[in-house]
């Protein structure tokens, strides 16, 4: 029983790795086409580092990733806390807003954003992907800034009030010293979401506005390369090195703290 | 936490300083590098050669940022939602005359496309937009079946091949309205133009019928078929050229109840920034130098008459003649006017089948 | 229990976060349902007349049909979806919190790893699987089972396969977070007064981990129902889901209106799920929305 139940999830793991796995062995195949292995080769990535339209794709997805970040750290942390310290109607009104964003699938805000946009007459381009995607980065960031803020002891704050200091001064030198790390996850996070984002740019990206997912989408639909393999090498390998670095961080940070205690 | 900030600062630095560089802005740069003009094409996938854009950018040191969209609907829609700010679309025939109606292209200023007398004939008085007032003719070809003869055997002349029980699971057909709805109406015996709802519904409930023989709706099957996932492709002259460079046994027809001529062509829209690096775009590409390249590259068929003597037969403007002349089959898509909501509504319904 | 102090004032905040809700959430869903009442141009884009066809064409017997087969499709695709990510991912947050022992933090890292992965980049590595020349079949084939022995892509399975692939691991997190608070303690009395391990199973473990199991099926059957990227690269467009639909009528068809009304009955189908679910969880104690 032991021995099935660690085959089987063996297996499991087999299974979400094997597309990473196939990828990354092909992007070396020096064959144009087809899985048959013809031997290694390094050509596809130096085509794509010569490929300029992906390294601009690539650029303007960080660009949107960066802002979109900066932009929904703001108005999550600011939705986080207003959830949390308003009170009646419109602690509920505001509750049940901040998760949408996460619960609609995203074709739905991808083209409500895009009707908006256009009664607005806002010409499509990169601002429009931006504020699409501070859109619902606001919504992740408030997720965890809430959850840090109905976790966190409201006693200093009150200890701090009692003594007499000013509202602005409790909320920056108390409060916010302690939201810091949910505002820095979900930052981490929105940018994750922004940068992979594929079906809200669909629909409102614009002039001058292809994302590395839009790119690689139109790459896949009209003649594929080789390169895409490459890429998808490469990325694989840029997600895999952050995810451990943060994961390491977190475990280092854990154990310092068991171990200070 | 410190640490997490050690990982976070350094890649906000990158993404700042590719944000900077891509924005131009005078950091330290040259002059020139900071006033570098930006050119927004938008047109299909792979439909300009690198060297011909790289060329452009060097002589007019600009940069030129290509997105793509994957017909011409979707160039429409786009433009209609206001994604303003592109400088040379490619729309087709069809769709210039749509976007002449729709008030969305700008007037070409003539005086600033001194190459335009390489063009003449049938890619001048064109009737979507006689005179090139506001579009220029880049590629011309046809839209027929790509077959793989390892696997497809027997004579090949006519739309029903799709239709044959021996290649089900194994067809692609163009993921574009008016082509497939046209492909149906061709076999059916009807005209590609018709708003007739009678005719249009046969032809939709034609295209239902065939569904389940579709592997796969893909505007570029040129990988479906290298890759043996499809047997017989619907498909353009210009991609299907580009296969059969890699695999001989690929040949293309054009059915003999019918087949789409079509014109791809540039033009600018309206609210262009840069109206006069747009109009030295599509002069450039009127000039030989870039037009042979297109032309090698691609394998798409070309307007331009210095090409005459250059290229294979197939590949010159007085093919287009040639080709008229000889078969009788030929028609270009006409823009349908109020009959466009139909169509878009039963191909919605065919699709959603 | 957490208090709530008023320790600063919360208006700032509280403006911040509705100029966000109101620019960005409410207004756009409204657009979206005032434009389900709008005619389309001839050529696409709104024309500012009242009407209720786009509506009236759903009960249009012929096009109904079809408007139901496809949402039907997809409401079934995202329920298989769901139902295997939960036969899989179950038994896998089990493992991963009873059986890993040690190996369990490093388990779980490898689990969440391709969930941080590009996501169209995952979906189109199926491609180069499932292709009648790709991976899959050259494996099988050197197995001696003949070449393009699988013809899956461009299939429902492809899609299939697709989608379990894609939201797996958001199951498997939320049912691992679950059942990694399980009193591990209520598990021993109930081994202790005589219970074999499928009671325990069933007695035990599966009850007290449905608010778990809810929140994935969540995570998963919604986005799921508005899916279109991975049908459109895995599916090959011969069968439409709702959010091709959607996608097309947008952005190909051009008929913003039919599309609108498309979505407000999409949104309508998720509020009544959001609803259901909610009700169901309502006895368990547990607050997952708001």
């Amino acid at each position: 029983m032991k021995l099935l139940s660690r085959i089987g999830v063996a297996a499991i793991y087999i299974f979400l790795f094997l597309p990473m796995a196939v990828l990354v062995a092909l992007s070396f195949n020096s064959a144009p086409r087809g899985s048959a292995w013809k031997g290694f080769t390094f050509i596809w990535y130096s085509k794509l580092f010569q490929n300029d339209a992906i390294i601009e794709a690539l650029s303007r997805s960080l660009e949107i990733a960066l802002q979109a970040t900066a932009l929904s750290a703001v108005f999550g942390l600011c939705l986080g806390v207003a959830v949390v310290r308003t009170h009646g109607v419109q602690r509920q009104f505001l509750g049940k807003l901040a998760t949408l964003p996460i619960v609609l699938p995203e074709i739905v805000q991808g083209l409500s954003l895009l009707c908006f946009f256009v009664w607005l007459s806002l010409p499509l381009g990169e601002t429009s992907v931006v504020i699409a995607h501070t859109a619902f980065g606001t919504a992740y960031v408030a997720t965890l800034v809430r959850a840090r803020l109905v976790a966190m002891d409201p006693l200093l704050e009150e200890a701090a009030a009692d003594l007499g200091a000013k509202q602005s001064k409790i909320f920056f030198k108390i409060t916010l010293p302690q939201l810091w790390p949910a505002v820095i996850s979900g930052m981490l996070m929105v940018f994750t979401l922004s940068f992979d984002d594929f079906s809200v740019a669909f629909f409102t990206a614009g002039v001058g506005a292809t994302t590395l997912p839009l790119k690689i989408y139109s790459m896949l639909k009209f003649g594929v390369s080789p390169e895409v393999n490459a890429l998808s090498a490469l990325i694989l390998c840029t997600s895999l090195l952050l995810v451990t670095l943060a994961f390491w961080n977190q475990n280092h940070t854990w154990r310092k703290t068991v171990e200070e205690s | 936490m410190k640490k997490l900030l050690y990982v976070l600062i350094p890649i906000l630095l990158l993404g700042l300083a590719l944000g900077l560089r891509s924005r131009k802005v005078d950091v330290g740069g040259t002059q020139a590098e900071a006033k570098k003009q930006v050119l927004h094409l938008y047109a299909m996938s792979d439909y300009f050669p690198d060297q011909v854009i790289k060329d452009f950018e060097e002589k007019n040191n600009c940069e030129v940022r290509y997105d793509n969209f994957s017909s011409n609907e979707e160039l429409l829609a786009k433009l209609q939602a206001g994604a303003v700010g592109y400088d040379v679309i490619v729309p087709s025939d069809y769709m210039v005359r749509a976007l002449i109606k729709s008030n969305l292209l700008l007037e070409l200023d003539k005086t600033k496309l001194s190459h335009l007398n390489n063009l003449s004939g049938g890619f001048v008085t064109a009737p979507f937009d006689s005179g090139n007032h506001y579009s220029v003719p880049y590629t011309w070809g046809t839209t027929g079946l790509a077959y793989n003869s390892k696997h497809v055997t027997g004579t090949v002349d006519s739309w029903n091949v799709l239709f044959d029980p021996k290649y089900k699971g194994h067809i692609s057909l163009l993921d574009d309205e008016r082509e497939v709805l046209g492909a149906m109406l061709y076999k059916l015996g009807f005209s590609i133009n018709t708003t007739s709802k009678d005719q249009l519904i046969q032809a939709k409930k034609l295209l239902v019928s065939l569904k389940p023989s579709v592997r796969v709706f893909a505007s570029d099957a040129k990988q479906h078929l290298l890759s043996g996932d499809v047997w017989i492709a619907h498909m353009y002259s210009g991609d299907a050229h580009q296969v059969m460079k890699t695999n001989p046994e690929v040949k293309y027809i054009t059915p003999k109840e019918g087949a789409v001529v079509w014109i791809d062509t540039l033009a600018i829209p309206k609210g262009a920034k840069n109206v006069d690096l747009a109009h030295a775009f599509i002069n450039m590409i009127l000039d030989t130098p870039a037009a042979k390249e297109i032309t090698e590259q691609l394998l798409y068929s070309s307007p331009n008459n210095s090409l005459e003597k250059k290229v294979a037969e197939d590949l010159r403007p007085s093919y287009l003649a040639k080709m008229q002349a000889k078969v009788s089959h030929l028609e270009f898509l006409e823009d349908l006017g109020a009959g466009t909501e139909m169509w878009d509504q039963l191909w919605t319904e065919a699709k959603s089948n | 229990m957490t208090r709530n102090p008023q320790t600063f004032r919360v208006a700032t905040f509280a403006s911040l976060a509705w100029l966000w809700a109101s620019f960005l959430v409410i207004a756009p869903l409204f657009y979206v349902i005032a434009i389900s009442f709008l005619k389309r141009g001839t050529y696409g884009g709104i024309e500012p007349v009242l009407t209720l066809e786009n509506y009236t064409r759903l009960a249009d017997p012929y096009l109904s049909g079809t408007i139901l087969m496809t949402l039907g499709r997809s409401v079934w695709l995202a329920f298989l979806s769901t139902v295997l990510c939960i036969l899989v991912g179950f038994p896998l947050a089990l493992f991963l919190v009873f059986k890993a022992g040690r190996a369990r933090n490093a388990l779980f890292f490898l689990l969440i790893i391709p969930f941080w992965t590009n996501f169209l980049i995952r979906t189109y590595a199926w491609v180069v699987i499932l292709s009648d020349n790709g991976w899959l079949n050259s494996v099988l084939e050197s197995f001696g089972l003949g070449p393009e022995f699988l013809h899956w892509l461009f299939t429902p399975k492809a899609v299939l396969i697709g989608m379990f692939y894609n939201y797996l691991p958001y199951m498997a997190m939320s049912l691992y977070v679950s059942v990694e608070k399980l009193d591990v303690h209520l598990l021993e009395a109930a081994a202790d007064l005589g219970a074999g391990p499928l009671k325990r199973f069933f007695k035990v473990t599966l009850p007290l981990s449905i608010p778990g199991l809810i929140a994935g099926s969540i995570m998963v059957f919604i986005p799921a129902l508005g899916e279109f990227v991975i049908p459109d690269i895995l599916g090959g467009g011969t069968s439409l889901f709702v959010g091709n639909l959607l996608a097309q009528e947008f952005l190909t068809v051009r008929n913003w209106p039919f599309g609108a009304a498309l979505s407000v009955i999409l949104i309508l189908m998720i509020g009544l799920c959001l609803y259901l679910f909610e009700k169901v969880t309502k006895g368990k104690g547990e607050d997952l929305i708001a």
